[in-house]
């Protein structure tokens, strides 16, 4: 005959988290059945022939195998992790300097780093740089000039007057032959072209004519 | 210092990239790992490769470890994963399930006996013979009397481990008891 609880008992035996009057209702049990009796010791045997096992040596091997590679693929690993980040980092760099307007200028002085709007001084600075080159640029174009005329003057004087009695009207005078001698020279310029025009077309006019006489013959 | 103050310093040393805080953790547990996998594979080279795969896991898991917990539990949960995919995925011709068990009480061929010392001979075939009586389970029992009969594990443990209830778990370990009391009986070894 099988009792009921004979799992229920043989498997209380192994389980420690039961309470002390709950094992001792199942001693009570035991030995009051047959069935359970059995099992029980059945599972006692089982038991002792299991843990008679005896732990066998460790064959040799490598303990510490595991820990240099890993080491190195940390070490691979924060490296990549840091490189990750750096894309973001220039990213938040960028917009930091934007916000705050950072400008980086080179001087003569040297290399500047200015936070915030830019100065007045070195707008200032730019005014005054622009103006100081305008001022070099008429300053130079006006020596150009007056040595232009005096070239000039100096050539007409030599010309007209070796004397001291230098005067305005005998430069117009100069000036004024000058234009008209230029406009004879393009007048006589056209005129030929004229001519040449003229003698253009009547040799053209000949040609046609002897073709002419030449298709009638 | 308390065993768990000291393992948990050894773990922190080891994290730190002691070498020799991770070599006295593992002598401290390799035997017991070597064996469970001895018993659990039946064959020392399975067992050897179940142990490093264990280490291995435990050690890239170390900074995972909580000093909650003792780290022998937290390294057999390791080794019972460990197991399990050893079992179902390496060798799959290692695991037998409960239905392939059902009347199966023909015990499997004794091993061959090498040339050793007389005790480790002894020792070798008391647990040739033990590592057979678990061959004859199934997967499922034999890593339930591992962790219940070995490991003093609590039935309690066991069901959160192996993510079933506790009576399921209660029920197989009674069934393993009565399949492994009937084969030492047929073996007449009780």
């Amino acid at each position: 005959m099988t009792c009921e609880r004979s799992s229920e008992i043989v498997v209380g035996l192994f389980d420690d988290q039961i309470g002390k009057s709950e094992r001792a209702e199942f001693e009570v049990h035991v030995q009051g059945c047959a069935d359970c009796q059995a099992q029980v010791d059945d599972a006692r045997l089982v038991q002792a022939r299991l843990i008679a096992w005896q732990d066998e040596p460790v064959p040799s091997w490598r303990r510490s195998a595991m820990v240099v590679p890993q080491q190195e693929s940390v070490a691979w690993q924060q490296r990549l992790a840091f490189w990750r980040w750096a894309p973001l980092a220039c990213s938040f760099l960028l917009a930091v300097g934007v916000i705050l307007n950072v400008e980086f200028r080179s001087t003569t002085e040297g290399f500047v780093v200015a936070f915030g709007q830019s100065t007045g001084v070195s707008r200032e600075e730019v005014r005054e740089q622009l103006t100081a080159l305008a001022t070099s640029f008429e300053s130079r174009r006006e020596e150009e000039s007056l040595r232009m005329i005096e070239t000039v003057l100096g050539n007409v004087m030599r010309q007209y007057d070796d004397n001291n009695s230098r005067n305005l009207e005998q430069v117009i005078e100069y000036f004024d032959l000058q234009r008209q001698q230029d406009l004879q020279l393009l007048q006589s310029g056209y005129q030929q072209l004229a001519d040449s025009d003229y003698d253009t077309i009547r040799s053209v006019q000949q040609l046609a004519s002897y073709v002419q006489y030449q298709g009638l013959q | 210092m308390s065993l768990k103050a000291e393992e948990d310093h050894l773990v922190a040393e080891a994290l730190k990239g002691a070498p020799y805080a991770w070599e006295s953790l593992v002598r401290r547990y390799e035997g017991r790992v070597y064996n469970f996998g001895l018993r659990l594979t039946g064959s020392e080279s399975d067992a050897l490769d179940l142990m490093q795969e264990v280490f291995i896991g435990v050690y890239r898991n170390l900074h995972r470890f909580r000093s909650e917990s003792m780290f022998s539990t937290w390294l057999f949960r390791i080794a019972h994963n460990k197991a399990i995919d050893l079992m179902r995925k390496n060798k799959p011709h290692l695991e037998r399930s409960l239905s392939d068990m059902e009347g199966d009480d023909v015990l499997p061929p004794p091993l061959v006996e090498e040339e050793q010392p007389l005790e480790q001979l002894i020792s070798k075939q008391q647990n040739a013979k033990i590592r057979t009586f678990l061959d004859s389970l199934s997967w499922e029992q034999k890593l339930l009397v591992e962790l219940k009969v070995f490991q003093s594990h609590t039935f309690e443990d066991i069901a959160e481990l192996e993510n079933i209830s506790i009576n399921t778990v209660k029920t197989r370990f009674y069934t393993a008891l009565r399949k492994l009391k009937k084969l030492l009986e047929s073996s007449h070894d009780l």
